[in-house]
């Protein structure tokens, strides 16, 4: 795997750089930050939501299902349990160019069988150093 | 605590600008923080239905409805309902029904 580096820039903004490519991630004005980019828990349901809707296409083009200007609109709840906060919740409306009709399920089968939903299923083990 | 001023009328609210007592909730209140939420002109039939499920779900619930739920009832996309309330459904439309911040869901 390439190396993911995230360095500080100013209050809460960070850069990420990978192979080559660079974006900042920061707080929104409301939390503390400067609103340079989108926020760590943002960018995770960014992520799943890219990794279902390449799932999705995948699928649909191996089954010759029609997908160009497919779209998913994805939004996330956060639950506070006892001062420990998380994304409890994540719901998303997919919209692809024609009703897959009775290919529904296994289009959205295809989008539940990503790498990062696997991921989080499973609670990957983090090990952090100083 | 800060007050909000609407309409000549005075809120409590919390630092996020939510309301702290329902019952001085009013179409009035919905209407007036419309624009300070970005939405522009008269709040629409399809906001009166949001806001109004968001308020009669609350009342028999004691919460606000999870997203999913709230789409499926009022058959409003989630695309549609950022569409109505640009900071979305716990930020705009549960303020502007008068609920208290949302913990856990929309």
């Amino acid at each position: 795997m390439d190396l993911i580096s995230i360095k500080h820039e100013s209050g809460l903004c960070f850069s990420v750089s990978v192979r080559g490519h660079r974006f900042l991630v920061d707080m929104g004005k409301g939390d503390g930050g400067a609103d340079e980019g989108p926020s760590p828990a943002e960018l995770l349901v960014a992520s799943i939501g890219s990794c279902v809707s390449a799932h999705i296409v995948k699928y649909c083009q191996t089954s010759k299902i029609p997908y160009e200007g497919m779209e998913l609109n994805v939004t996330f709840q956060i639950t506070d349990e006892d001062n420990k906060k998380r994304i409890s919740h994540i719901v998303g409306d997919i919209s692809l160019p024609q009703d897959p009709g009775p290919r529904t399920a296994a289009v959205l089968r295809a989008g539940q069988n990503c790498i990062i939903r696997n991921t989080l299923a499973h609670g990957p083990e983090i090990d952090l150093e100083i | 605590m800060p007050n909000l001023e609407i309409g000549g009328k005075s809120y409590e609210v919390d630092e996020d600008g939510f309301l702290q007592a329902l019952d001085e909730w009013s179409k009035d209140f919905a209407q007036g923080y419309a624009s300070i939420e970005g939405i522009d002109g008269e709040l629409t039939d399809e906001h009166w239905k949001l806001i109004d499920y968001i308020r009669d779900y609350y009342a028999q619930y004691g919460i606000a409805p999870m997203i999913r739920k709230l789409c499926k009832e009022t058959g409003l996309t989630l695309k549609k309902i950022y569409e109505l309330f640009p900071s979305g459904p716990a930020k705009g439309a549960c303020k502007l029904a008068g609920l208290s911040k949302p913990t856990g869901c929309v």
